[in-house]
Formats: structure tokens, sequence, C-alpha cells
């Protein structure tokens, strides 16, 4: 079985397209958040190797849940999903510790990449 | 990539965020509090920003880059936490156009034509009065309690709970098919611990329908809450004020009851708007409030779903459909003279029949009451309409609030079988109770001294010649308060079954709607008895 990973996002259409992607791509999915603060406690609950985090969401965003998961766990392995025109919000995400984004609406293959790449990073560090 | 699996899901959940926007957009109308304004602000721009990143994804371009517009026209309202008064006739227009264009992908799966003239008005940043900005920026937030959270709840797709509806439906049959064998065969063979068992079976299947039923249904809040916001649109458009006042959106009903409804309500409120509700400056010289009231009611009674519709506005001028129905041929004179109002009321669901003279861009010259009235029989429904002139329009609507599960008359004509909706069906006579005249070509059952049209089923449906005069019986129907006969040779059982939607290739035929499986296995069709009264109009 391949990395676990968490997929938050608000959009049920979003998280089950990364779902697909992702299991696809050989990895397993062990829990999915909807919200910021859903994603903080899915996080602590099953901790995952791996956070898909999504940055418009309701309540806490996906930059204000990455920083809360960096600073209880600073080896979290964390990639951003953005949209075209949030690029300040991605610089701050990576500054923040987000190993690397993807921009909707991407490609199964470039989801894939960025993950590997991503678990690879996290790994070497 | 499975593109009608996520086609599905874009559809489901984009319709979910366009009517989160409607509710936004109504608090925002409304006299909110700043907390409650930046709020439905904040809750626009994370709907718009769902939208286009699922659109996008699946090529939806026009959707996109409409949704996209409008959370980069949004922004600077959310960092400021108001919207200016013409900016919000925007909003409006950029949700309704996203609706239309979420129901176009759902009906085509094609992307639908962008929308230039949004694309232009969106282009134009928001204009703040100096003021405005400063009023804004000095305003006291309120602290206000937060709403309560959402219920716990899971999102199933339809074609999953219909599917699965099929199967319970299909279960029913074939027990109730079971129960048959078992009670036809003698006594000798009968098994008591089958007995029980059966029994036992009996009450889980009918458990299970039950529940399977809760999950079938939906609040009728789900198309009852963007007609406050379309009727204030209108409003806007037309220079009338309106206030739009929603009860019972509570009621659950049937969602492939509720599937059907939007439009026919879409259409009644903005006839309203149109027809009914006038100018503020009419209002008041007729001695009425300047804003005037649409009054929408839900409610389910003894399994029926009721609907009215209810506004203070002209009401319709009766003497005026009258001469109109006269002019156009459509009545006889001395018919049209000798009619109650309530029935040339009536006449304002037939095609070509208004009593405006100017058409008018909101709901054309009366076009469209008489497909919200077929919409609605469709359905099972009927709609009544009555006026005050002067005073206002009422339309009362009525329907089955479960569409799956009905419980039908099966009928005989010659060797064949037809089921009709139970709940039409006000008496079942021998044909010998009264007394069959014919007058020229039309049939009377005359009973209890009262003539009643009489309908040859077999005939009218052509299955089969005429049933032998002498035999048969006489189902009493009635339809919008109107009562006729339908003569068959026997009235064979009482049933419930699952009706499901004609297939598409006999979906032409008149009055069919729909088809059930009788225990022994055999299909019967279902008729649409509401479609037979136009015989007799």
């Amino acid at each position: 079985m391949g990395e676990r990973i968490l997929i938050a996002d608000d959009a049920a259409f979003m998280r089950e397209m990364l779902r697909d992607i992702l299991t696809e791509g050989g990895y397993e999915i062990v829990a999915e958040a909807s919200d910021g603060a859903g994603a903080i406690t899915a996080y602590h609950e099953h901790n995952p190797d791996l956070v898909t985090l999504d940055i418009v969401m309701p309540g806490k965003s996906g930059v204000e849940a990455l920083e809360e998961i960096m600073r209880s766990d600073p080896s979290a392995c964390c990639v951003m999903v953005s949209a075209l025109g949030q690029e300040a919000l991605v610089m701050e995400a990576l500054e923040a510790g987000a190993k690397d984004f993807v921009v909707k609406p991407f490609k199964p293959d470039q989801v894939i990449n960025v993950v590997k790449k991503a678990l690879k990073k996290s790994n070497d560090g | 990539m499975n593109l009608e699996k996520y086609k599905v899901l874009f559809v489901d959940e984009a319709t979910d965020h366009l009517v989160e926007m409607s509710r936004a957009l109504a608090i925002l109308e409304g006299n909110a509090s700043s907390e409650d304004a930046a709020e439905a602000i904040d809750t626009l721009f994370r709907m718009a920003h769902s939208i286009k990143g699922m659109a996008a994804s699946l090529d939806y371009d026009s959707i996109s880059a409409l949704s996209h517009q409008l959370e980069d026209w949004l922004e600077p309202a959310r960092e400021l936490g108001r919207v200016p008064a013409d900016g919000l006739r925007l909003l409006f227009g950029s949700v309704r156009a996203l609706e239309e264009m979420v129901t176009a992908v759902e009906e085509s799966g094609e992307s639908p034509a962008p929308r230039e003239d949004l694309a232009y008005w969106l282009s134009q940043p928001i204009q703040f009065g100096r003021n405005e900005i400063t009023e804004a920026a000095t305003q006291m937030s309120a602290s206000e309690p937060s709403a309560p959270p959402l219920p716990p709840s899971v999102r199933v797709r339809t074609t999953v709970i219909d599917r699965f509806l099929a199967s319970v439906g299909e279960m029913l049959q074939r027990q109730a098919r079971l129960e048959a064998i078992h009670k036809d065969a003698p006594v000798w063979e009968r098994h008591r611990e089958f007995d029980e068992e059966l029994e036992g079976m009996t009450r889980v299947v009918r458990d299970l329908r039950r529940r399977a039923l809760e999950i079938r249904t939906t609040p009728v809040q789900r198309v009852l809450e963007r007609l406050p916001r379309v009727a204030s649109e209108l409003a806007h458009e037309l220079g009338k004020s309106v206030r739009v006042e929603l009860r019972g959106e509570e009621v659950e009903v049937d969602r492939a009851v509720l599937d059907h409804l939007g439009e026919p309500l879409l259409h009644l409120v903005r006839n309203s708007m149109d027809h009914g509700i006038e100018a503020p400056e009419t209002r008041i010289s007729a001695g009425k409030d300047a804003v005037g009231t649409i009054r929408i009611s839900a409610a389910t009674v003894s399994g029926r779903l009721e609907l009215s519709l209810d506004d203070d506005g002209g009401g319709v001028d009766i003497e005026r459909l009258r001469e109109q129905a006269i002019e156009s041929g459509r009545l006889p004179a001395e018919v049209a003279e000798d009619l109650p109002p309530d029935r040339i009321c009536e006449l304002i669901f037939e095609p070509g029949l208004s009593t405006r003279d100017e058409v008018t861009t909101v709901s054309g010259r009366g076009v469209g009451l008489d497909a919200v009235k077929r919409t609605i029989e469709g359905l099972g429904g009927t709609i009544r309409v009555s006026s005050n002139f002067g005073l206002g329009t009422r339309f009362d609507l009525e329907l089955p609030s479960m569409a799956a599960l009905q419980h039908v008359l099966i009928l005989e004509v010659g060797s064949e079988r037809i089921a009709i909706p139970l709940s039409r069906v006000e008496a079942v006579l021998g044909i010998d109770e009264g007394l069959v005249e014919q007058m020229g070509t039309e049939a009377f059952f005359v009973w209890k001294e009262e003539p009643l049209p009489l309908l040859d089923l077999g005939e009218r449906v052509g299955l089969s010649k005429a049933v032998t005069d002498k035999l048969g019986c006489v189902v009493v129907v009635e339809v919008r308060g109107f009562q006729f006969g339908l003569h068959v040779d026997r009235a064979a059982a009482h049933l419930e079954v699952f009706v499901r939607d004609v297939p598409s290739a006999l979906a032409s035929i008149d009055p069919l709607a729909g088809v059930a499986v009788l225990p022994d296995g055999t299909p019967v069709f279902v008729l649409e008895v509401a479609a037979l009264v136009e015989d007799f109009l």
C-alpha cells in the first residue's frame, strides 16, 4: 500500500477528483475534510504521510490550517491546492512550510508529480 | 476520467452552491447587520471560487470565466464588507446566469454559451461613493451569535437513490407476489413456519419501504427559497416593490415532484410580478401599501402536497376575460355569459388568452400559464385559480407528495388492464345503478339525478371497441372539481404500486402517467386522469 494521504477541500467534487487521481496513483486516502478545522483534527487523528490543502475553505482557510499543522508537527508534508490568481497566498503558504502546490484545474499527472516530489522532499529532509 | 460521474457531481454541488449564494443575496438585500453582510459576501466569494474550480476541471469555460470574474469583482466588496445597491443587481443577474448555465450543463452536458453582457459589467470596478467608504469604515460591527451548525448530512447522488428505490419497489412487488402464491395455496400445502417467516418479512419490507421513502424526500425549501430573490429582481426591472413571504418551507416531498416544481413556481411568481402586483403609485391610489405582497405556502394534507401562491395585486379582470373568450371564438357567447366567475377565471390557463393587451418582456402575453398547468397535471396534480378583481389572485396547487409509490385502482377493459390513481376516484358504481343517456355523440350517466359525462375508457385509449352496453361499471373520478365517469368492464383491485416513468419511446402518448408492474409480473400503464378531462372542456 502506498503512502497515506488526507484530502482537505470544501468541494466534494474536488475531493472526489483528488481521491480518484491519488488512488489510481497507488496512494491510500485515509480521510477527507471539508474545512480547515476538520483538516487539523483529521491530521492529528490519522497522522497521514501527506495532506492536500485547498486554500479557500470556510472557517479556517487552507493557509491557516497549514500554519497550525506545521506548528504542531514541523515535519508535516503539506501540498496546497490553489486556483489561478492566488499567487500571493501560495507564496505565503510556501513560506509557512508547504512543500509544493498544484493549480486548479489540474491534470492527473500534475497531481501525482507534485505529490511524489513533495513526499521525496519530505523524506529527504 | 469518468466524465459523466464528475458532471453529475458538478451539477449537484454547483446547484447547492447557487442556493447558498441566493440565500446570501437575500441577506444582503435585507437590512443585514454589517457582520451578516460581511459573512454573506464571503459566502458569495467562496461559492463563486468553488464553482470556478469545478467548472474549469470539466472545461466548462463559460461557467469558470463568469465565476472567476464574479470572484474578482467581489474581492474589494469582501474587504469592505458591503456591496453598493447597484452592485446587488449585477450579483442577482450573475447568480441567475450561473443557474441557467448549470441547468444547461445538466441537460446537454455541453459547455454553455458565454454571457458577454455580464462579462462587460463585471469588468467594471465596483463604484463606492466616498461617503460610503468612510461610513463603512466607521460602522461598528454588531456582535451577534453565530448561526447554529447545520444538521449532519451526507451527499448522495439522486441516481443512486433512484436505483435503490427501484430495487425496493421490485422487492415490494415480489414480496406481494409471494404472499399471493402462499394465500392461494391449499391449506394442506402450507407450512406454519413459512407462514410466520413470511409475515415477519412483510413487516420488514414495509419498514424498509417507509425508510426508503424518507431518503427520497427533501424539504420544499429547495425550490421555494430562490423565489423571493427572483421576485425582487423582477421588481427592480419593473419599477415595482414586493415582499415575498414563505411558509411551510420545511415540508418534505418527493424529489421527483420537487425537481419539476421549480419552473412552474418561477413562472407563477413572474406572472404575479408582471400582471398582478401594481406599480407603487397605482397601489397607493388604490389605498394599498406601496409594497406588494406575495405569499407562498406549502403543506401536506393526507399525503398530498398543497402549495398556494397568493398575491395582493390587481387581480384578474373577469369581465374582460369573458369578452376575450367570446371575441376569440373560444367560447360561444351564450355559454360564456352563463359561466360563473371562477370558471371564467380558469380560462387564464388557456393558451393565448390574457387580459393584458401589451406584450411584456417578463412573462410574455399570457404565455406559460398553460404550460404551468400541463406540468402540474403531468405530475398527477391540479392547479386552480381564484381572483378578486382589484384585490389579488390566488393559485392553489395540489400534487402527490410521493411520486414513486401510489395507490391505484386496476381497471379491466376487455382483456387489458389499466391503472388510475386512487386519489382521483370518487366512487365505483355498477352501470345498472344509474341510467346511461345518449345525447348525440355524447353519453351521460345519470346518477342521483345528476348527469355525469361518461367516457368509454377502452375506446378513449384505443384499447378495444366500446364496452358491452348493459354490463360493466362506472368509475366516478374528479379532476379540478369536475366529475365524470369512466365506463369500464370491471374495477379489479386496489393496490399500492411503484410507478416508474413511461419509457421514452411511449412518452408522447398523451394520457400516460407511468408504468407499474403488478404483483403477478405483468406491466400496466398508469393513466393520467387529469388529461382526460380535456375531452369535456
